[in-house]
């Protein structure tokens, strides 16, 4: 009976018809030393699936992803103070003719001239009216900031090359 | 999601991706490398676990493409060892012993002349047991190729076995 049972199963199973289950009491039988002779052949078969589905890779593999995986992030936020430490210095250098303190000595120069004030430093002059000023370091602070933008994103992609690069490295 | 549970959960997948990243490249450092990077991916991934329906469907998807990139790249050609199958045997007659080796040997070529989409499916239905459903997720196919495939590499190995036999019978 086992046997008519075996033989309608080894039939489904060249048709691909077989359930998980089904393919499990083939192997079972196959695994067995009597079998069926017009079966013997098939028994290498099973056998080679078997043995196939005890490859394991090396022991060194679970330890080079834990080794990995154990490693502390690295830390990025220097990289925004340093970003934020570059805004603010260029933008106090291009602001500094409206941050002026009151009081001080200011002459009134036809448009590009050079002048000195109290003999101590040469100030170009380039804006006649505060307004029109105000207006062009915006546009400048803006230009800036815009670059400085570019600049911080291509380096978070620079660092994230390097990280990629760098977990190679330890890997090989 | 704690290393506990990478351990527990991701960990224990390796061996079932180095199979599949085996018959894929055929070569086993390449495969522990493919598994490294898909688990350390996962690892850095973690927050994204509960969003997956399968988190093994994931890891075999990941591995997948990780080996086609792979094999999209010059690589050195590797050979796959040949050695004699540890088959199931009960067989004391050396002569049996020696038909053994002989059909281990004609079971792995066809397995190996075999076209990679019926190699895969072989891969993953006959040594991980993987139901039809789990096997189109991995290899993005319809459940009507994945049966036609595994018909088409059982019908081969059948054919290879039988013909194998009848010359192995000719030689007595």
């Amino acid at each position: 009976m086992e046997q008519q049972k075996i033989m309608a199963l080894m039939d489904k199973y060249w048709l691909a018809e077989t359930s998980v289950e089904e393919e499990a009491v083939l192997g079972a039988y196959f695994r067995q030393p009597d079998i069926a002779p017009e079966l013997e052949p098939f028994r290498y078969l099973f056998a080679y699936y078997e043995e196939e589905s005890q490859l394991v890779p090396s022991a060194a593999l679970e330890e080079k992803i834990m080794k990995i995986i154990e490693q502390p992030p690295r830390r990025l936020g220097w990289w925004y103070g340093a970003a934020a430490a570059v805004v603010l210095g260029i933008g106090l250098y291009l602001a500094y003719p409206l941050l002026r303190p009151h009081g001080e000595e200011v002459v009134k120069v036809p448009v590009g001239k050079e002048i000195v004030v109290a003999g101590r430093e040469h100030v170009t002059d380039t804006y006649d009216d505060p307004q029109e000023a105000l207006v062009a370091v915006q546009k400048a602070l803006m230009t800036v900031s815009v670059k400085i933008d570019r600049g911080k994103h291509m380096t978070q992609q620079r660092i994230g090359r390097l990280n990629d690069r760098w977990k190679m490295a330890v890997r090989d | 999601m704690s290393l506990e549970a990478f351990q527990q959960r991701i960990l224990p997948m390796k061996d079932k991706l180095f199979r599949f990243a085996f018959r894929l490249l055929q070569n086993a450092q390449e495969a522990e490398d493919v598994v490294q990077d898909v688990m350390v991916r996962l690892w850095v991934k973690r927050d994204e676990w509960g969003q997956w329906q399968s988190l093994e469907g994931y890891c075999m998807i990941a591995a997948r493409n990780a080996c086609l990139d792979r094999k999209r790249r010059p690589r050195p050609v590797s050979v796959r060892e040949e050695s004699a199958a540890h088959l199931q045997s009960n067989d004391k007659d050396p002569y049996e012993k020696i038909m053994n080796k002989e059909a281990g040997i004609r079971i792995r070529q066809c397995m190996e002349a075999l076209p990679e989409n019926q190699r895969l499916v072989i891969q993953l239905r006959e040594i991980e047991g993987f139901s039809y459903a789990e096997i189109s997720e991995v290899l993005d196919m319809s459940m009507e190729q994945v049966k036609v495939n595994l018909f088409r590499a059982r019908n081969a190995m059948k054919n290879s076995i039988i013909k194998g036999e009848a010359i192995w019978n000719s030689k007595k």
